[in-house]
């Protein structure tokens, strides 16, 4: 639909083309009409109602809640962990499963009064979360998916060194929130930027851990995911 | 006062060295006594081995220090037979070859990559005709030193010595531990000393006269290198030589040569040693050296020793009495100066257990440990005192356990030789200091070495803080007695290997 503007220019147009041209010497002709395209509208970004699954891979830094432990045997609280796992979502709704590692080498160690003295007896951990989580998504750009959800989990823990009789393995229960943004740089892979807080309670009943007072198992997470398939 | 507290222990005759029976004479020449020779050919040679090779902590990680070996398990079938790699697969674990090597009843089955030993294991030990399933877990050696004697030091395996030495054996030169106490035989020298009249018991002896005395090191203890910074506060010079025997024994159990094919084992095999006289004996009255053991010459000691490098102290020695402001003075100091000091707890609980004055400030102190002694029954030796201060226990023996074998073993300065003045009168004659036996001792004397010896190899685990040190024999001692500490055993008995494991992150 014109505007009345653009009808206004048109008659205008047309009627400096009809006058005569005095100065002219070419034959008098008229001119087609101006066409201005019409900017067609955008089609509204939205989730797919779609089931979709992805797979996805994740790696992060974790800063345990037994961070004095962690310190005392590592010399620092963080650790990198990494995994992968697979994500299906539909709509505003996403349900994943992944499963997590952390593994590194200290040192076993004692404590006099909350100051650690490691051995240098080395001593190797890992840390193996397998969860599922669940949650709510929602656009907050053309390319942003902002998201947020909880699960439960289950925390394998083991510990060992240069005798067997120090090996300790476990598996405690776990609680976990989560939540981040993800961008989407191709039509089958984004980018997630996430946060994590991990609770395993109760985990640690003995070693340094339990002489520091520090039983939780979890830590709070932040991660870089990379996810492949529809959105 | 009880200078040094000690009981000894010599084939089936217990030799009751009283302190203080004997009076040296007050007309006795000016104390002095001179160097005349430095080459003894003293009767025994024994000959000097060379030290054991030094090994690390075990930091080294080549990728094989897991418990098991991860590329195997251990498999037996019920009829003994090997079974194929399909049979393997069907049980679900996937292997690579299966090998019955020599002296083998089972079969060594070599997993896939990535397959955990542990869990195939489990895996195949629930599926039908396996006997049994299991990951391949290294050995380790229980090092147990070759020593003819180790066999009757029951005191060292009592401490958990042998697997704390799998953790860390012997220590190294690298750590000095100041042994305070009536010197060592630790040199090659003739001193011509006068030896003036005395009375024992209210029997006279005469008076032998300016004599030369030989002394040499004892073989199982002393290395041309291993002595640092020696000194004698009793004579004042730098040949804190032992007449007595004491320091020696003490010495011994805390750095006796070991796995050298002869003689006794000690705990800390490699530290090195700095002798430092405080505690005169009964040669030394009579010699009438310029000092005795005293406070003063305790603290001097006890100073010297940490403005030298020491980094442990042992004292075996006490007195009784009033407070001692010298003593913790100079204790305090070690302690500031980096110095972990083992304090022996007492012997005399059967006279009245009174309080053991050094004892009771090492009590006091973190960095200090006062030191109560057991039996080879691991239970508290009958004289071993008992009181709010005794922090720990260790074997110092109890000779009413089938006698001597119940005290403590060591080399020292052989008795027979040495305590001449326990001979009448007429028998009396100059000692020797230069021939060596092994005898057993009993007393926390006895007991306080093996708490210094094992502070030492804590110290070479890099644990420099003597209130680290502390803390860690405590958490990790063997609880006795009643449950937690308490006044007979202190936090319990040391324990060498759990001190030097320490803990890990949650077992």
């Amino acid at each position: 639909m014109k505007t009345p503007l653009a009808a206004a220019l048109s008659a205008i147009l047309l009627s400096v083309a009809a006058m005569p041209a005095t100065a002219q010497t070419s034959a008098p002709r008229t001119q087609p009409p101006v066409q201005h395209p019409l900017p067609r509208p955008k089609p509204k970004p939205k989730l797919s109602n779609k089931l979709a699954v992805r797979a996805e891979g994740l790696v992060g830094i974790e800063r345990f809640t037994a961070s004095e432990t962690f310190k005392g045997i590592f010399d620092s609280p963080k650790g990198a962990i990494f995994g992968g796992g697979v994500d299906v979502v539909k709509g505003h709704w996403f349900v994943r499963g992944d499963v997590t590692h952390f593994g590194k080498t200290g040192q076993r160690a004692f404590d006099l009064n909350g100051q650690v003295f490691r051995l240098g007896i080395p001593l190797k951990v890992s840390i193996t979360p397998v969860y599922g989580a669940a949650g709510f998504r929602g656009l907050v750009g053309a390319k942003w998916v902002a998201y947020a959800g909880g699960g439960v989990g289950s925390w394998s823990y083991s510990e060992s060194g240069d005798d067997p009789a120090d090996a300790l393995s476990l598996r405690k229960t776990g609680y976990l929130g989560l939540g981040g943004v993800e961008w989407r740089v191709h039509p089958v892979v984004g980018i997630g930027f996430e946060a994590q807080y991990a609770a395993v309670p109760n985990a640690f009943d003995g070693g340094l851990a339990a002489d520091l007072g520090e039983k939780d198992m979890g830590g709070a997470t932040a991660a870089v995911r990379v996810i492949v398939g529809r959105w | 006062m009880r200078s040094i507290v000690s009981r000894v222990f010599q084939g089936v005759l217990v030799c009751a060295v009283a302190a203080g029976t004997l009076v040296a004479s007050p007309q006795q020449p000016a104390p002095a006594r001179t160097a005349i020779s430095t080459a003894v050919a003293g009767p025994i040679d024994r000959g000097l081995r060379s030290e054991i090779p030094r090994r690390s902590a075990g930091t080294i990680d080549t990728g094989r220090r897991g418990p098991y070996l991860p590329d195997r398990v251990l498999v037996r079938f019920r009829d003994g037979r090997s079974r194929s790699l399909r049979a393997f697969a069907r049980a679900g674990v996937q292997v690579t070859s299966i090998d019955r090597p020599a002296y083998a009843d089972y079969d060594v089955v070599r997993l896939a990559p990535g397959v955990n030993p542990e869990e195939a294991a489990a895996r195949l030990s629930d599926t039908r005709g396996v006997e049994y399933a299991q990951a391949d877990y290294r050995e380790y050696a229980n090092f147990v030193p070759n020593d003819p004697f180790y066999k009757e030091q029951w005191n060292l395996p009592a401490i958990n010595l042998e697997r704390g030495w799998d953790v860390q054996p012997g220590a190294s030169s690298s750590v000095i531990v100041a042994i305070l106490d009536t010197g060592l035989a630790f040199e090659n020298i003739v001193f011509r000393m006068t030896a003036g009249e005395f009375t024992q018991n209210g029997v006279s002896y005469p008076a032998l006269g300016e004599i030369d005395v030989a002394f040499a090191p004892a073989p199982d203890i002393v290395t041309p290198d291993r002595i640092v910074a020696p000194h004698d506060f009793i004579w004042d010079d730098a040949d804190p030589v032992d007449m007595d025997g004491h320091g020696t024994h003490v010495t011994g159990t805390l750095g006796e040569l070991t796995n050298n094919n002869q003689g006794a084992a000690g705990v800390a095999f490699n530290v090195k040693l700095m002798p430092v006289k405080v505690i005169s004996s009964d040669w030394d009255d009579i010699f009438n050296s310029p000092n005795v053991g005293s406070d003063d010459v305790v603290a001097r000691g006890i100073r010297y020793a940490a403005d030298n490098g020491a980094n442990v102290i042992n004292m075996s020695f006490g007195r009784n009495g009033p407070p001692a402001p010298v003593v913790e003075s100079a204790m305090r100091y070690a302690v500031g100066k980096g110095a972990f000091l083992a304090v022996a707890g007492g012997n005399d609980f059967q006279n009245g257990n009174p309080t053991e004055v050094v004892a009771q400030l090492a009590g006091s102190i973190d960095g200090a440990v006062a030191v109560a002694a057991v039996g080879s029954d691991l239970q508290r030796a009958p004289y071993s005192g008992t009181a709010s201060y005794m922090e720990i226990a260790a074997p110092g023996g109890n000779f009413d356990l089938g006698g001597g074998p119940g005290g403590v073993l060591q080399q020292t300065l052989d008795l027979d030789l040495v305590d001449t003045f326990q001979l009448d009168p007429a028998d009396y004659h100059a000692p020797r200091f230069d021939a060596f036996a092994y005898f057993f001792f009993e007393g926390t004397s006895m007991a306080t070495p093996h708490v210094s010896g094992v502070a030492a190899l804590l110290y070479q685990q890099g644990i420099t803080n003597p209130a680290a040190i502390e803390a860690a024999l405590k958490r990790f001692a063997r609880d006795l007695g009643p449950p937690g500490r308490d006044d007979q055993y202190g936090a319990g008995l040391v324990d060498a290997r759990a001190t030097l494991r320490g803990l890990g992150l949650a077992k």
